[in-house]
Parts: structure tokens; C-alpha cells; sequence
């Protein structure tokens, strides 16, 4: 037997998920580490991500009588994330010099980043140089995989809900994730 | 995509225990096989540590950001009004370079009109002061001039004189 949700709570969730785009601050503090992060290490460009999310967070509240409740704030937000997203990589498609940008995410900043935790020396050598791979083998991918791929394993959101971000189906989203971890997989197996 | 107890897994039966959604097949094949396991954890961890990993540099990008920020709100005005002077000073500066280079152009011109009207007028201004010797040669010449319009120069006068009583004792004889 399927529970039943009533409908005055369904009105009155998407009430307060539309309620809660009202308060841009409060949104702001909730939802950019999330937002930033994605579209950092989409783009991998640090400046042009934080123009991104200043971007989406704006959209979003210019937009926000458009939102109709029927999915989390969340999801609306990366919808709008993934598509400025998207929009910035065509724009800079032919833009050779992208890869050198000042503000670029260094593969290295990004590995040392990781917390040393408790294990030896070398266990956290080879853990960072793995992250290192990891995000190289990731700039390597399309852009469209690459979010995929971050929705997924870093912001580890539902195949569903990365279906309805995208635009797709949950079995192609899933042919996105194949790709992409075998492409990870094989820089693993090439370097160890 | 089922899987052989001995064949190893496919890249999308790894991915799809990665999602959690690996059928029991799956499950089975990596109870009895290490280096499935193996690779199976290996990527695991591996994109594990990515995510803690960017998380952290997340973080610690968006407090650098917001510290940025708050530097730029803090002192915003102070370093905005700071840099005001400095803009004031270059503007100045320029203004006053413009006033000197126009001042010395005009110094300039003023010298060379000055020199031009210098020569002009130098023929005039010694006219002007030689107005007496003028006079005194004037006077010289109008005498030089009467004396040479006369019939018989002053210097041979005498021998006129002379010759005219001469004649005149002849005339008498």
C-alpha cells in the first residue's frame, strides 16, 4: 500500500520551497558552497565560477515566480547552474587560451586539498595523487559527462533528479556515468 | 549484463555498483573475485577522496572569496577614497604639465614674435635715432648740391675774380 501524501502538504511544501527563494540570503547561504563547487570543477575556472553562481542566484531570484514547487530548491537551483554552465562552455569552446587562465583549478591545489586523515605517509601520498588523476582524467571528459559525473559522485544527487537537471533520460544519464568512470578507471590503470 | 562467476566485470556492472543499483549477480561474482574487488574499491576510494578533496578546495576557495570580499566591503571606501588622492595628484599632475607646455609655447611664441618684430622694426628705430645725422647729412647734401649747381665752383672763384680784372687792364690797355 502506497502512503498518501495530502494535498494541503504538497501546497504547502511547494509553498515553502517557493517561499524559501524569497529570502536571497538565506538562499545564498544555504545553497552556494554547492552551487560553486559544481560549476568550479566544471568549468575549472575558479573566477568564472563564482561569476556563475552570482549569475544563478540571481536568475534564480528573478525567476522565482516561475518555480513551481515541484522539485527541491536544490535541484531547481543546479537546473539553472547546469545550463549558465553549459552556456559558458559554448561560449568559451574556442577560446584556446581557457586552459591557461590565471584563475584555472590546479590539479594540485585541488589534491592537497584533501584531509590527511590517519593514515601513514605514503597511504596519503598515493590517496592524493589518485585525486589527482581523478580530476585530470575528469577535465579530459565532455562537458555534459563532467557534470553528470559531479552530480552524481561529488554533490551525490539521485539519477532521477540529474535526469530532470539535464534534460535527459536516467538510462542515458547512466551511459554518461559508464563513460565517465571508465574513463577515470583507465587513467587509474595507466598510472598504477 | 549478467555476469559469469568467473568472467570479470564489465565496466558497467562496476559503474552500476558504484550507483548502488548492481544486481545480486554482481554482488556474488564480488564476493569469490579479489581483483574485482580490488578494482572496485580502488575506484571507489579514488573518487571518494576526489569528492572530499573538492569539497575542501571548495570551501576553502569561497572563504578566500568572501575574505576578498569583505576586504574589498571593509576597506572598499577606504582604499576606493585612498586611491582618490592618487588619482587627484596624477590629474593634477597632467593639468600641470598642460598649463607649463602651453605657458612655454606661448613664451615661445611671444620670444619669436618679439624677435620677428625686432628685426622689423629695427630699420625704423635706427631711422628713428639717426633722424639728426639724417638732418646733418640732408643739410650737407643740399649744400653739396648748391655748390655743384653753380656755374663755377667755389674753389675756382678766385681764378674768376682774377681773370675779370685781367681783362680788364687788357681792355684798358
Amino acid at each position: 500500500m502506497t502512503p498518501t501524501i495530502p494535498a494541503e502538504l504538497i501546497s504547502l511544501s511547494g509553498d515553502h520551497r517557493i517561499s524559501e527563494l524569497e529570502d536571497i540570503d538565506a538562499l545564498v547561504r544555504a545553497y552556494k558552497p554547492k552551487i560553486f563547487r559544481f560549476v568550479a570543477f566544471s568549468i575549472s575556472d575558479r573566477d568564472a565560477a563564482e561569476s556563475i553562481t552570482q549569475d544563478c542566484f540571481l536568475k534564480a531570484h528573478l525567476t522565482r515566480n516561475q518555480f513551481r514547487g515541484d522539485c527541491s530548491v536544490s535541484t531547481w537551483l543546479m537546473r539553472i547552474a547546469f545550463n549558465l554552465v553549459r552556456d559558458h562552455t559554448k561560449s568559451q569552446k574556442f577560446r584556446f587560451w581557457k586552459a591557461a587562465a590565471a584563475s584555472a583549478i590546479d590539479a594540485g591545489d585541488v589534491s592537497q586539498s584533501l584531509a590527511s586523515g590517519a593514515s601513514s605517509a605514503e597511504a596519503q601520498l598515493i590517496a592524493k595523487e589518485r585525486v589527482k588523476m581523478v580530476y585530470e582524467a575528469l577535465r579530459e571528459l565532455s562537458g555534459k559527462q563532467r557534470s553528470i559525473f559531479l552530480m552524481r559522485f561529488v554533490e551525490e544527487m539521485d539519477l532521477s533528479d540529474i535526469a530532470a537537471i539535464s534534460g535527459m533520460t536516467v538510462p542515458t544519464v547512466k551511459t554518461h556515468l559508464y563513460r565517465a568512470v571508465g574513463a577515470i578507471r583507465a587513467r587509474l590503470g595507466a598510472a598504477l | 549484463m549478467s555476469t559469469h562467476l568467473t568472467a570479470h566485470l564489465t565496466k558497467e556492472e562496476l559503474t552500476d555498483n558504484l550507483l548502488g543499483v548492481s544486481s545480486l549477480t554482481v554482488n556474488a561474482h564480488l564476493l569469490s573475485c579479489p581483483a574485482c574487488t580490488d578494482e572496485l574499491e580502488r575506484v571507489k576510494n579514488s573518487i571518494a577522496g576526489f569528492r572530499s578533496a573538492a569539497r575542501a578546495w571548495s570551501e576553502d576557495a569561497l572563504v578566500k572569496s568572501e575574505s576578498r570580499a569583505s576586504q574589498v566591503g571593509v576597506f572598499g571606501e577606504r582604499a576606493s577614497s585612498a586611491r582618490w588622492p592618487a588619482r587627484w595628484i596624477l590629474a593634477s599632475a597632467v593639468l600641470l604639465l598642460l598649463v607649463a607646455g602651453s605657458l612655454a609655447y606661448l613664451h615661445q611664441e611671444r620670444t619669436t614674435s618679439q624677435a620677428r618684430s625686432v628685426e622689423v622694426s629695427t630699420p625704423m628705430v635706427n631711422a628713428g635715432l639717426s633722424q639728426a645725422q639724417l638732418d646733418q647729412d640732408n643739410e650737407l647734401l643740399s649744400q653739396v648740391s648748391g655748390e655743384l649747381s653753380e656755374a663755377v665752383p667755389a674753389p675756382m672763384q678766385p681764378l674768376l675774380v682774377s681773370e675779370s680784372s685781367g681783362s680788364n687792364a687788357v681792355t684798358n690797355k
